[in-house]
């Protein structure tokens, strides 16, 4: 059945779905994964679910916007929408991007480079509106007709016209959430076009005008991270209790009695973790702790109102809530009279505090931020730590590089020279580095679990993953071979979890995944037992 | 004067003032958030594989190691080889190599033509019975150059305008401009090449019409199909400015003010001035969380607008 | 919001089944969200654990990690997924009436 090809007409004509996603046409996966059996479902919303949300674009829901009740409720928000979609296109009011927006709306050749360059449109069998050029060209269809003037008789002529309808905007929203930002058609591009701009330029007219976000990334995400401490909905004295967990738990671990300095006036520098890490991957800041302990570093972390947690989830949706809460971190390092920030192993806060939020923190509130990875590394190097590769010999590892802190950051070497000062047994899974493949977590993707967006988020944004993981490891496939996958990012380790559940990638391959301080501190010979536990998280 | 003279006088014109417009409209935009995308060339030692400054401890204290050399390098891969095509898109490269590598020789070819239209103007002798060498070698290589030019001019665009039509990729994402800019190229190139062939293989016509262009003097009669190339051409200079084939001043900016600016915000530097300033803005969107009305300090001040709250 | 049937009443949960108020649970809630959630009858051990999730809950506003949930209990974390077979955060939450969790957990 050759269904007809979708276009960008398409998008504004009303009925339901425009796609239905079929695992049986995805690119195929390597052994032991090439039998279509243990391809995970997604599944299909129930009757009641469809009634109550938009999911006309392909079956899923990933920001469950519910249907409007009434045509008048429509045409408010088509209006609002307007509204924003000019304003996106001004730069009093869209400052932060306008530049780089523009050059990408007027001056795509329509090469297509792009489309092979972006995971999610090659590895879901090539479905048409996953095309990194779709979601712009119907940005670009909207701004040529009804943003620049004359545009409505020109994109008549020019037959690029589009009708901005009901449909479009619910199906753009969701749209706006299949594309993980990781900019990979941005770097293939030859002339410098960002389609994953785009996709974030698209979230932005949500939820800066509109109030249309995801509930995670919002209401549950950067405003709660302000308001009650962490996105988590960790509270200080939440975090407090945890640190005293986590000391207990390295004291029977490994007989290292310390305590972790908090909220200490005259430390040189501030370590901000990913909260997630306290709930989900302890070991990894009780590593930085044992590290940090041993090397004499004089740090702290910080227990205030989210100092403990250093996400930032603005940085896919809204330039405020993005620029709140980097001047709320900056501002909490500012108090302390630290040196530096250093960021743990979280690409996005790597990003959004370091790079993002350069050109938003002025005057005292510029305290410098280095990234861990370097932080550790100077530290394995300067030789302040007894280390002994062999007590990671048992397992052959890999390296997944975090897009935030790599191909946006330019944090390459760090984490190599890391592994292999305390791994024997290192792979490069290809290809790597700038030009990595995303985990399918990015964009917020990690954190949003809302009906069955997961599964779309697992088969289809994070199968490049799993296939690089299964190729670089498939002469060893088999589970006899301990196999780690070193992912030194708090929403990639999530993404990779829940990948890996689906597929029973543990139980099948014995791949097991984690952070990078948690190798460190398995080198280390001054802990009797191994840290590293070899066991599902 | 006759009409084809003024028609290139004009559409020179527009074709300066819409490029310059252009470029004066895309510099002065605000300034925006650091969007950098690596690899970065100018990142000494680095740019082979990717790497920052944020690969160094304590890197705002150490000096800046950009190297304007390695960006050059970059930019000329990028201009003759097309290196980002070539590394991501082979297919499409095979035939958008000799369609660029094409129009670069024709500008070589409007180079060596007014260098002979001035020698002329000098009144040195630059007929085909000159004795110097020099005068020679120039002939010679106008003709080589445009006959390259015409050529690789001519299969590049061929291809990709088979390439829009009979790839299904290209077919649906391409719209009416992407043809008619391809097709009015094809246009020119072949009849610039049998122009060359069939009435000016020495290109003297082109040239004393050059010539005639450069000193304000009205230009003879010349034949028809050069007649046509030249009114081809006065067309596509004078539409050049209004289509993405400008993309050659767009690529300045999305490389160097997007993906490579990773000017670090220095405390008292002219950026930091710029920042404030653009945080000084007066938020307009309207979404309830945002702080509609107060500035975009003192919005990002507060969890929801309520400054230092 | 859709409803979730506790046999007499109805309460308010969200897509995954967690409830919308949280202050509203009690045993017979616990007892229906449980059955729900494949668990055939709540034993002492049952309790123990949703016990702890809700006292800690209502101290600190979130579950605990569940590391410390295990210590805590002195069950594994294997064994609580046997009593719990969508396992703590989706499974012995729900049933203690806690929120889903958020952020990058
Ligand atoms: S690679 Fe760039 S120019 Fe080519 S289609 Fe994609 S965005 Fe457009
Ligand atoms: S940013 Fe990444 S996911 Fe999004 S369109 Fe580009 S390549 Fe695809």
């Amino acid at each position: 059945m050759a269904a007809k090809r979708i276009t960008p007409d398409d998008i504004s004509r009303p009925g339901g779905q425009l796609v239905e996603l079929d695992p049986a046409q995805f690119r195929p996966l390597p052994s032991p994964y090439d039998k279509l059996e243990l391809e995970p479902k997604i599944r299909c919303l129930t009757r009641e679910q469809m009634d109550r949300f938009e999911c006309g674009l392909d079956g899923v829901s990933a920001v469950m916007l519910p249907r409007p009740e009434s045509e008048n409720d429509k045409r408010a928000m088509l209006e609002k929408f307007l509204a924003g979609l000019k304003r996106l296109f001004n730069g009093h009011d869209n400052w932060t991007f306008l530049q780089p927006l523009l050059l990408t709306m007027e001056y795509c050749s329509q090469c297509q480079t792009c489309s092979g360059a972006c995971r999610i449109f090659e590895e879901s069998g090539e479905i048409e509106i996953y095309r990194p050029g779709y979601r712009s060209g119907i940005l670009r269809r909207l701004y040529k007709k009804y943003v620049k003037s004359g545009g409505k008789i020109l994109s008549r002529l020019s037959g690029n016209d589009i009708d901005l309808t009901w449909n479009l905007l619910a199906r753009l929203l969701e749209l706006s959430y299949r594309c993980t930002i990781c900019r990979r058609c941005a770097q293939a591009c030859p002339i410098g076009v960002d389609n994953g701009l785009v996709t974030r330029e698209i979230r932005k007219i949500f939820s800066q005008e509109l109030g249309i976000a995801p509930k995670q990334l919002h209401e549950l995400g950067t405003v709660q991270h302000l308001r009650k401490g962490s996105s988590t909905g960790m509270t200080p004295p939440g975090f407090l209790d945890n640190i005293e967990f986590m000391e207990d738990e390295i004291r029977e671990k490994t007989g290292l009695d310390f305590k972790w300095p908090i909220d200490k006036a005259g430390a040189d520098i501030l370590l901000v973790h990913n909260a997630g890490e306290y709930l989900a991957w302890p070991e990894n800041p009780e590593a930085f702790a044992i590290i940090l302990e041993a090397a004499g570093i004089n740090y702290t972390l910080s227990s205030e109102l989210s100092g403990y947690d250093g996400v930032n989830y603005g940085v896919w949706y809204d330039d405020m809530q993005l620029a709140r809460v980097a001047v709320r971190h900056a501002g909490i390092a500012k108090k302390l009279g630290v040196k530096k920030i250093v960021i743990g192993e979280c690409g996005h806060s790597h990003k959004s505090l370091t790079v993002i939020a350069d050109r938003i923190l002025t005057g005292d509130l510029n305290v410098p931020r280095e990234s861990s990875l370097t932080f550790l590394n100077e530290i394995v190097k300067s030789g302040r730590l007894r280390l002994d590769p062999l007590r990671n010999a048992d397992m052959q590892v890999t390296l997944h590089d975090p897009c935030n802190m790599v191909r946006l950051m330019g944090i390459v070497k760090p984490q190599r020279e890391i592994i292999k000062a305390v791994c024997p047994n290192f792979r490069e899974m290809m290809p790597n580095g700038v030009e990595n493949f995303c985990c399918g977590g990015g964009g917020g993707f990690a954190i949003m679990p809302n009906l069955n967006f997961p599964d779309w988020r697992i088969s289809v944004a994070g199968r490049a993953k799993l296939r690089q993981v299964l190729d670089v490891f498939q002469d060893i496939i088999s589970s006899e071979h301990k196999k780690f996958l070193c992912a030194p990012c708090s929403n990639c380790k999530g993404q990779i979890r829940d990948l890996f559940s689906a597929y029973g990638v543990f139980e099948r391959c014995n791949i097991l995944y984690g952070g990078l301080a948690e190798l460190i501190v398995n080198a280390m010979t001054d802990i009797k037992n191994p840290f590293q536990q070899w066991e599902w998280r | 004067m006759p009409a084809l003279q003024i028609s290139i006088y004009a559409s020179l014109l527009i074709f300066a003032v819409g490029i310059v417009v252009k470029t004066i409209k895309i510099s002065r935009m605000p300034i925006h958030l650091r969007w950098d995308l690596y690899p970065i060339p100018h990142e000494k030692g680095k740019e082979r594989y990717g790497g920052s400054r944020h690969e160094d401890s304590d890197w705002w204290t150490k000096p800046v190691r950009s190297s304007i050399a390695g960006e050059v390098k970059e930019i000329a891969r990028e201009i003759f080889g097309l290196k980002t095509l070539h590394r991501y898109n082979r297919g499409l490269w095979y035939f958008s190599f000799p369609f660029h590598l094409g129009l670069y020789a024709l500008i070589g070819l409007i180079v060596l033509l007014s260098t002979g239209a001035l020698l002329m103007m000098w009144g040195v002798d630059f007929s085909a019975d000159s004795a110097s060498l020099y005068i020679r070698l120039i002939r010679f290589s106008t003709i080589v150059v445009g006959a390259l030019g015409w050529a690789l001019g001519l299969i590049g665009s061929a291809g990709l305008l088979l390439t829009r039509t009979l790839r299904k990729n290209y077919r649906e994402f391409s719209s009416v401009s992407n043809y008619f800019d391809l097709l009015l190229l094809l246009t020119l190139f072949a009849v610039g090449l049998s122009a060359w062939l069939s009435a000016d293989l020495s290109y003297d016509f082109l040239r004393t019409f050059v010539h005639d262009l450069i000193s304000f003097s009205a230009t003879g009669d010349l034949p028809m199909l050069i007649r046509i190339e030249i009114s081809l051409a006065a067309i596509f200079l004078a539409y050049l400015p209004f289509t993405t084939m400008t993309h050659f001043v767009a690529k300045f900016f999305t490389y160097h003010r997007v993906r490579w600016d990773d000017s670090p915000n220095a405390p008292g530097s002219r950026l930091e001035r710029d920042v404030v300033e653009a945080l000084g803005n007066r938020v307009s969107w309207t979404a309830p969380h945002i702080a509609t009305g107060k500035t975009w300090s003192e919005g990002a001040a507060g969890d929801r607008g309520e400054p230092g709250n | 919001m859709p409803l979730f049937d506790c046999g007499s009443f109805n309460i308010e949960v969200d897509e995954d089944g967690f409830m919308q108020d949280t202050g509203a649970w009690n045993q017979e809630i616990a007892g229906a969200l449980a059955n729900a959630e494949g668990v055939a009858e709540m034993t002492e051990n049952h309790w123990k654990i949703v016990n702890y999730l809700r006292e800690y809950y209502l101290k600190f506003g979130i579950a605990p990690m569940v590391r410390k949930l295990c210590k805590e209990t002195g069950f594994s974390l294997k064994e609580i997924y046997t009593m719990f077979p969508s396992g703590p955060a989706k499974g012995a939450c729900k049933v203690a009436g806690l929120a889903k969790p958020t952020g990058c957990v």
